[in-house]
């Protein structure tokens, strides 16, 4: 009694929430290929409590049961949130009665007074192999007719590798698809050995899990098929290229070859599991290598393909990034396309660039671009150009090679107000000089002073005479110095020998002054003389002459001391006798003797 | 004196009289090389060589132009060349440097004795006529210190012009060396550079002789012995061996 209420309560919630949560939703859904005499089932889905369903009729069909509904519901709470899906289903069994295509009209139905209807369905029927000695009401279905009479044979179940093209160019996408075929109750799939592909890069298409086979028509015969694998393939090499074969174990019933023993057997129905390894062809592909008059900056890249660049500041200071960013978008080998090569400016700090790409691979190929985000950080202001540059690919449209071209991108740099606030640079580095090359240095230009060859000084004339001249410059200036000191030596000797004759002209002018009495004139006459005299004999300067080195050259000429003491007593006795009355010793006869006397003494011994 | 000046006055104008022409070939050469007309540059130094004049910037100059055309041996050879007229002139000490860079050969020198290396320096300061102008110059000083030592009275001037003459007579006596040296330096032709871009050295001065080695062009040799048209050379690690003269030319 509980659990009704409890059910009864959730069903109310569920009712009362559809009604104004959902969009509501009518299908219909029935195999599209059946065979004639085949039961199906016809499927007719809505997602809210539905009143008065209103079937289409059904031409060409007989129904054997229906409609038969059955409702599901569910909710789901997660986090707090709550999600509920609600089925109503109205089912036929319907067998299809003659061959041909048919049409089955939309069917109608009510939801909160509103009326929906669903899609329309085409479904083919073809003459099966069952023949049309089937029974009407057999319940089972046909796999369980067919598999206890006939043998399985090798059309019965197979893969086969599709390809959408046979001929391409190296790295032009091309489009593998694996698919099974059966016509067995196939139940499970195991040991999938995958091609090894080589020679390609292959890139695996996303398709929805293999949940159930779909219908189709091959031949005159339906098949259960279903798409094991899709691939996205780009050769890398030229030549013929072999796709190995693809293999996988499968498993299907197979009706029991016991025969009915008993009712359950017969009620249960009789099938065992029987597995075989399937192989699928081989495929060969023929790539051409790609037209040999490549340009020179073409890297690889094939497919139909676009290049875009931009830069986001153009203007702008030291310090701050600019971003240049390239495009690639198209289809073709988008993912394995390398960074262009671009000439940044050298004082430019430019780091790797990020790249990203956003691929879809799908049945049309490989669609969706590659994008390089170059980062550059300008150190220094002034202006700078980034150099056009090239992407060059092979388009496979029209089998040529294209390049787009972008840029030159002019930058202007100024400098940051606060240059040496910036944190990335340190505010004093100093940057080495960058030696771009290393060359030989300029020729000489100036004062070349010419000379004959294999000409030296040392050795040549004007060096030797020079030397030779110099010298003789030299000793003439000894030899003329000698001269002149001979020459001073001579005067000397004049003097030595004249000095006896000047002494007797003074003495003789003395004697003249006595006999005529004049004392003064008498005295100095005398005394003139005789420092004269000495002067001369000596080789002395008469101003230079006193009695102490007159004294003293007379006694290194050897003159004796008696001899001194008179010549220097008589010139003592001269100066006296000019001024105090005259003696006896200071006579002038007396005197002028003595001088005469002294004077012939001294003439032997200084010679 | 007077003699000697006049003769010196006589001697430049003579030369400048003859130079003439070659300093208008000199600045038309200079002026191709300008224009990297490298060829028609070697040409005019060439002749100006010819002509029987030198100067070590013509011998760079050339050597220049060769290494623009990439003609090692040459460039190596004048460089050499130039080094000897000019020993310590740092373009060509550069550009000497620069070239033997492209040289093939990678010889280790020999350590030289440090007394040796020394005076080698000092010698290389100047070259030859240099090294004799100052030798000359040292002689008269030490002339007129002898002098000053004859004539002076004063007793501490004559005892320090006494010392000053023995040692302007020392630098007199070192100076004529070394110019003598600088001389012989270019005049012996006792070292040459290798012209072949690859040659085999033998170890006797005969064809048939044992192969010791193989030189590259821009390697320098030093000459030291001669027999008919082989010559021995030794590198300058020391190895010797005989090679025929074609092969190479002296700087």
């Amino acid at each position: 009694m509980k659990r009704w209420f409890i059910t009864g309560f959730l069903g109310l919630l569920i009712l009362a929430k559809c009604a104004f949560a959902q969009d509501v939703t009518f299908t219909a859904s029935a195999p599209e290929v059946v065979e004639l005499g085949q039961q199906f089932r016809l499927i007719y889905t809505v997602n809210a409590q539905a009143k008065s369903f209103n079937a289409p009729t059904l031409e060409g069909f007989s129904v054997l049961a229906g409609p038969s509904t059955s409702q599901s519901s569910n909710v789901s709470i997660i986090n707090g949130k709550v999600t509920q899906n609600f089925e109503l289903r109205y089912t036929y069994i319907v067998q299809a009665m003659k061959e041909g295509e048919y049409t089955i009209p939309p069917a109608e139905v009510t939801v909160d007074n509103k009326k929906y209807t669903s899609n329309t369905l085409k479904i083919e029927v073809i003459k099966g192999t069952q023949g049309q000695n089937q029974g009407q009401q057999q319940a089972v279905t046909n796999q369980q007719q067919e598999l206890p009479k006939e043998q399985i044979s090798q059309g019965d179940l197979y893969i086969k590798i599709y390809v959408n093209k046979t001929k391409v160019h190296r790295e032009e996408s091309i489009i593998a698809t694996v698919k099974l075929f059966s016509r067995l109750n196939v139940t499970r799939l195991e040991n999938a050995k995958l091609p090894t592909l080589d020679g390609f890069i292959a890139q695996d298409i996303e398709i929805p899990p293999l949940t159930s086979l779909t219908r189709e028509r091959i031949g005159d015969q339906v098949y259960l098929t279903g798409i094991l694998k899709k691939y996205l393939l780009f050769p890398q090499k030229s030549g013929d290229i072999e796709i190995d074969p693809f293999e996988m174990d499968v498993y299907y019933q197979k009706a029991s070859n016991r025969r009915q023993r008993s009712i359950f057997d017969d009620f249960f129905g009789s099938v065992e599991s029987e597995g075989r390894k399937v192989i699928s062809n081989k495929v060969t592909i023929h790539v051409e290598d790609l037209p040999a008059n490549k340009p020179y900056d073409f890297s690889g890249a094939v497919g139909d393909l676009k290049m875009t660049a931009d830069i986001d500041n153009v203007n702008t200071k030291t310090n701050d990034p600019v971003n240049l960013k390239i495009k690639i978008s198209g289809s073709g080998n988008i993912k394995y396309i390398n960074p262009l090569k671009i000439e940044f400016p050298a004082d430019f700090d430019v780091y790797d660039p990020k790249i990203s790409d956003n691929i879809k691979y799908s049945e049309n190929g490989a669609l969706g671009n590659k994008t390089f985000e170059y980062l550059m950080i300008p150190r220094h202001a002034g202006e700078f150009t980034i150099p056009a540059f090239n992407f060059t690919y092979f388009d496979t449209e029209t089998n040529q090679y294209k390049t787009d071209k972008a840029g030159p991108f002019a930058i202007k740099v100024e400098k940051s107000d606060g240059d040496t606030s910036v944190a990335v640079s340190t505010a004093f580095t100093k940057e080495d000089i960058k030696y771009i090359g290393k060359d030989i240095r300029f020729i000489k230009n100036n004062n070349i002073k010419l000379r004959q060859k294999g000409k030296f000084i040392i050795g040549s004339k004007g060096f030797i005479f020079s030397y030779i001249i110099s010298f003789i410059l030299f000793i003439l200036l000894f030899l003329f110095r000698r001269k002149i000191m001979k020459e001073n030596a001579n005067i000397v000797l004049v003097k030595n020998k004249k000095a006896n004759k000047y002494a007797k002209k003074r003495l003789k002018n003395a004697y003249g002054f006595m006999n005529q009495n004049q004392k003064e004139a008498f005295y100095e006459e005398l005394v003139k003389a005789l420092w004269g005299y000495l002067s001369d004999k000596l080789g002395i300067p008469v101003a230079n002459l006193s009695k102490d080195n007159a004294r003293n050259h007379m006694h290194e000429k050897g003159v004796d001391e008696d001899t001194i003491n008179q010549i220097l007593g008589i010139i003592d006795r001269c100066e006296y006798a000019r001024y105090a009355p005259v003696t006896e010793e200071t006579k002038m006869d007396t005197l002028y003797n003595d001088a005469i006397k002294i004077i012939s003494k001294l003439q032997q011994k200084l010679k | 004196m007077k003699k000697l000046i006049y003769l010196t006055i006589a001697l430049y104008t003579v030369l400048f009289a003859n130079a003439q022409e070659t300093d208008s070939l000199l600045v038309k050469a200079n002026n191709l090389y300008a224009q990297a007309k490298f060829d028609e540059a070697i040409n005019v130094y060439e002749n100006i060589l010819k002509i029987g004049y030198e100067a070590p910037e013509i011998y760079y100059n050339l050597g220049n132009a060769y290494y623009k055309k990439n003609v090692l041996s040459q460039a190596v050879l004048n460089y050499e060349k130039a080094l000897l007229l000019a020993p310590n002139d740092e373009d060509i000490q550069y550009n000497l440097e620069l070239a033997n860079r492209l040289v093939v050969d990678k010889i280790e020198k020999l350590p030289v004795f440090f007394m040796r290396a020394w005076v080698n320096s000092w010698r290389n300061i100047f070259s030859s006529n240099m090294w004799a102008y100052i030798s000359i110059i040292a002689f008269i000083v030490t002339l007129l210190f002898i002098s000053f030592y004859l004539y002076s009275r004063r007793i501490g001037f004559k005892k320090l012009s006494f010392g000053l003459s023995f040692l302007t007579l020392l630098l007199c006596i070192v100076s004529l060396t070394f110019s003598y040296q600088q001389k012989q330096k270019v005049i012996s032709g006792s070292t040459a550079v290798i012209m072949s871009p690859s040659v085999t050295v033998k170890s006797s001065p005969d064809a048939s002789g044992t192969d010791l080695f193989v030189l590259h062009e821009g390697t320098k040799v030093w000459i030291e012995d001669k027999v008919s048209d082989w010559q021995e050379i030794k590198l300058s690690d020391g190895s010797k061996g005989w090679l025929k003269a074609e092969n190479i030319e002296t700087i």
